[in-house]
């Protein structure tokens, strides 16, 4: 078969050929296109679903966790561990439950415990005095501390009896603690409370909170008159 | 006379392979073009439907953000308290002496006549209690008390003197 031959073969089936490819073009295209579009959307649809049911939970969670948080409860979580320093309360505290047990304070130190894990985000006071009273007194005191917020651990309670009375030497130790600063990301689950932290958080209410006088209110400044501030129609030689 | 004159180019006969090949090529192209119509109207529906579910869900999405949003100090409020109470189970969980301090009032809360309390001392592992005892009947007659109550974790008799002006004198560690 000659050139001339075959390039007459190849121009008959030229537009046929054409065709083909042209429609292959079009098929392939439209396919590749439509599967890749549906694969995006049902990966964008699984990923935005995941997404919704934990937005979902957390609203759930949120919702039903509402009425705890803006309860008297977590208050008290907040006031038995504080963000700063609460030495002046527990201070308070004793102070109070010294004049209820009728027993005097002789000494008081604090001193502030160096945290031995930086990366602990809990901080300690101690609370070092005497008291003097009946050794009675002085054991319930001790037993009262227990049931005190902000919380207190008992370090140290030495207590020397006599027939007369008995005289203590105690050290608590009190803690406070910086509020957290981040909130989780946005795209993870929340846990609410566990039943455990329930408990915790309602055995916290049986304790002893400092009282807060909120009886005080703002009043309003009256700036006293100044004797200076004569009068137009003060006459100096009539008042002579 | 004139003869008829064909000046068009003669179209060349088409061959038997040339035949074939055009009617494979013209059979694939029927394929292919039934193919498109399948895939081309069903990949079309199928964009529209998973579009518009996406465009559901993203509605939802933004709805539930909003709903956090709105959460937000709640969600503070939480996180807090789940870091305050965890902190304070840990103290909690730390706090041994306020218990041993209950089992030394409970030893001295039954004395018996002709025992008395000298000292206690309570520190992190450290727990002792200094009693006085008139005589060594009130000292056994305690000691068999104790002993037999099952409160204690550990209960050690130590130090345990005589002096002929004040009885016997003896540490208990508790704990």
């Amino acid at each position: 078969m000659d050139k001339k031959n075959i390039f007459a073969q190849f121009s008959q089936i030229r537009n046929p050929l054409l065709v083909l490819v042209v429609t292959f073009l079009i098929t392939a295209f439209t396919t590749f296109y439509m599967y890749g579009r549906i694969m995006f959307l049902r990966r964008e649809i699984k990923s935005t679903q995941d997404q919704n049911k934990i937005f979902g939970d957390r609203v759930a969670t949120l919702q039903i966790i509402r009425p705890d948080i803006e309860s008297d409860v977590a208050k008290v979580a907040l006031i038995s561990l504080p963000s700063q320093n609460p030495s002046l309360f527990v201070i308070s505290q004793i102070n109070t439950f010294l004049n209820e047990y009728s027993l005097s304070l002789t000494r008081l130190d604090l001193n502030l415990l160096t945290n031995p894990n930086p990366e602990e985000t809990l901080f300690e006071v101690s609370i070092s005095f005497n008291v003097e009273g009946s050794y009675q007194n002085i054991s319930d005191f001790i037993t009262k501390l227990g049931d005190i917020t902000p919380l207190v651990n008992l370090r140290q309670a030495d207590i020397s009896n006599s027939s007369e009375s008995a005289e203590a030497i105690i050290e608590l130790s009190s803690f406070w603690s910086p509020f957290p600063t981040e909130l989780p990301p946005l795209t993870t689950s929340l846990a609410g409370l566990t039943d455990e932290e329930k408990e915790t958080l309602k055995s916290l209410s049986n304790f002893v909170s400092p009282t807060f006088d909120e009886s005080l209110s703002p009043r309003r400044y009256d700036p006293r008159a100044n004797p200076f501030n004569l009068d137009n129609n003060f006459n100096p030689e009539e008042a002579l | 006379m004139p003869g008829n004159i064909n000046l068009l180019p003669k179209e060349p006969k088409k061959t038997k392979e040339v035949e074939k090949a055009t009617r494979l090529i013209k059979n694939a192209t029927y394929f292919i073009a039934m193919i498109l119509t399948i895939v081309g109207p069903l990949g079309g529906l199928s964009v529209y439907k998973f579009t518009r579910d996406f465009t559901k869900l993203k509605v939802e999405n933004e709805t539930l953000r909003s709903s956090i949003a709105n959460l937000e100090s709640t969600e503070q409020g939480l996180v807090l308290l789940k870091d305050r109470v965890g902190k304070i189970q840990t103290i909690l969980g730390n706090r041994q002496s306020i218990a041993i301090h209950a089992k030394q009032v409970e030893i001295i809360e039954a004395l018996p006549d002709g025992l008395t309390l000298s000292e206690t001392e309570l520190k992190s592992d450290v727990s002792r209690v200094s009693l006085l005892a008139t005589s060594s009947k009130a000292l056994a007659g305690f000691l068999k008390d104790v002993s037999s109550n099952n409160h204690y974790l550990s209960l050690i008799l130590s130090d345990l003197s005589f002096n002929p002006y004040l009885g016997f004198t003896f540490d208990l560690q508790v704990f």
